[in-house]
């Protein structure tokens, strides 16, 4: 199905998306496809067949408690869209699959075995004119009973300040300017925080290095030699974090999921909750 | 319709591409102005996600990069979060 050289089966190629399209667009919920978009246009405008479409910020999270979804519309939202608990779950998105590996975090959160992702996102889909359709479709809805959730995989701001304490590395995997507290943001994205710079002792290891330029992942010899050349390795436990939590998706799948890591945890308060916590320490400038 | 900011960065890249004398510098800068022509004329532009790897490649490409070059990739790095500025995101 995928790369053998990484450490699990979670990544497909987009030759294999499109040699099993007729099971996506098929009522059987053995398979199902999952676009994942903050500019939902674009699905609306083409994607791959019998692929759902999922808004990110109105359907994977919790504006109002401003959290991920919890159990119940975790399950409402899969089984009314007739995904089982034991669907094959394909994700791929916009923005370089930023959502769709945040949409696989939270899945694999709720204890959801079966989820993979398609390397190179929704780019490499539409770059390498694979199959595109305006139709949206419609699965019969079943029951879905979550088996999550799972703690192991999610940061909260208790395991920073512990993370700080005990030297376990934290991977910052923003731009350099982020880091360094030149910007709140990269331009044009919107949730920033009160200052800028970065938690105490972390490494900026940047999620684009995760990627080749197409967008498809690096192999797994040059994600392990990145990682741990910067004194990432899979003998402690790894937060990874970002803004808002879906860069550093990114970097939690390769980590964990390709590389098969033990212990990696994605905080996805991220910098958003960080920059704006009282009294809590940051740094600025680049990594030491 | 074109997007100038775009058109500006491949203009940067492919003139940095041809005054550069690092064989391998200069094809990985032509193969960024070559997609940057194309993003910026084609029908829907890039998100925030393609444009942050392309910075990711620029970035390093400039880190290997002679002095006047480097300045080059910046200029064009200049154009690139300018048009990252005008397109929503999260």
């Amino acid at each position: 199905m995928s790369d053998s050289e990484y450490a699990n089966d979670v990544l497909v190629s987009a030759d294999w998306v499109e040699e099993h399209l007729d099971e996506f667009q098929s009522d059987d919920p053995g398979l199902r496809l999952v676009e994942v978009d903050v500019d939902t246009e674009m699905y609306d405008e083409a994607h791959a067949p019998g692929a759902l479409g999922f808004n990110w910020e109105t359907q994977l999270c919790d504006q109002t408690r401003r959290d991920i979804l919890d159990k119940e519309d975790f399950e409402d939202l899969l089984g009314s869209h007739g995904i089982a608990p034991d669907s094959t779950v394909v994700l791929y998105g916009d923005n370089s699959n930023w959502f769709a590996a945040y949409t696989y975090w939270q899945f694999k959160y709720w204890g959801h075995d079966d989820v993979k992702l398609l390397n190179g996102g929704r780019d490499y889909w539409m770059d390498n004119d694979y199959p595109t359709t305006d139709e949206a479709p419609s699965f019969s809805a079943v029951e879905y009973d979550a088996r999550g959730p799972f703690d192991g995989l999610r940061a909260y701001r208790e395991d920073v300040q512990k993370a700080i304490q005990r030297g376990i590395p934290l991977v910052d995997v923003r731009s350099p300017e982020e880091f360094k507290g030149e910007i709140l943001a990269p331009p044009g994205l919107q949730e920033t925080a009160q200052r800028g710079g970065h938690i105490p002792g972390a490494k900026n290891i940047s999620w684009a290095d995760t990627v080749q330029p197409d967008g498809r992942f690096k192999p797994a010899d040059e994600l392990r030699e990145m990682y741990e050349s910067n004194g990432v390795g899979n003998d402690q436990e790894v937060i990874a974090y970002c803004r808002i939590g879906e860069r550093s998706s990114i970097a939690w799948f390769a980590l964990h999921e390709l590389l098969g890591y033990d212990d990696v945890k994605n905080y996805d308060g991220s910098w958003t909750e960080w920059g704006n916590l009282v009294g809590e320490p940051i740094e600025t400038g680049p990594a030491e | 319709m074109t997007r100038e900011e775009l058109k500006s960065a491949a203009e940067t890249l492919r003139a940095a591409s041809e005054g550069t004398s690092d064989e391998t510098l200069s094809a990985g800068l032509a193969e960024q102005a070559d997609q940057f022509a194309t993003l910026a004329d084609a029908d829907r532009g890039p998100d925030h996600g393609r444009l942050a790897r392309h910075e990711r490649v620029l970035s390093n490409l400039a880190a290997d990069a002679d002095q006047e070059t480097a300045d080059a990739i910046e200029s064009a790095l200049e154009d690139i979060r300018a048009y990252r500025s005008t397109i929503e995101g999260v």
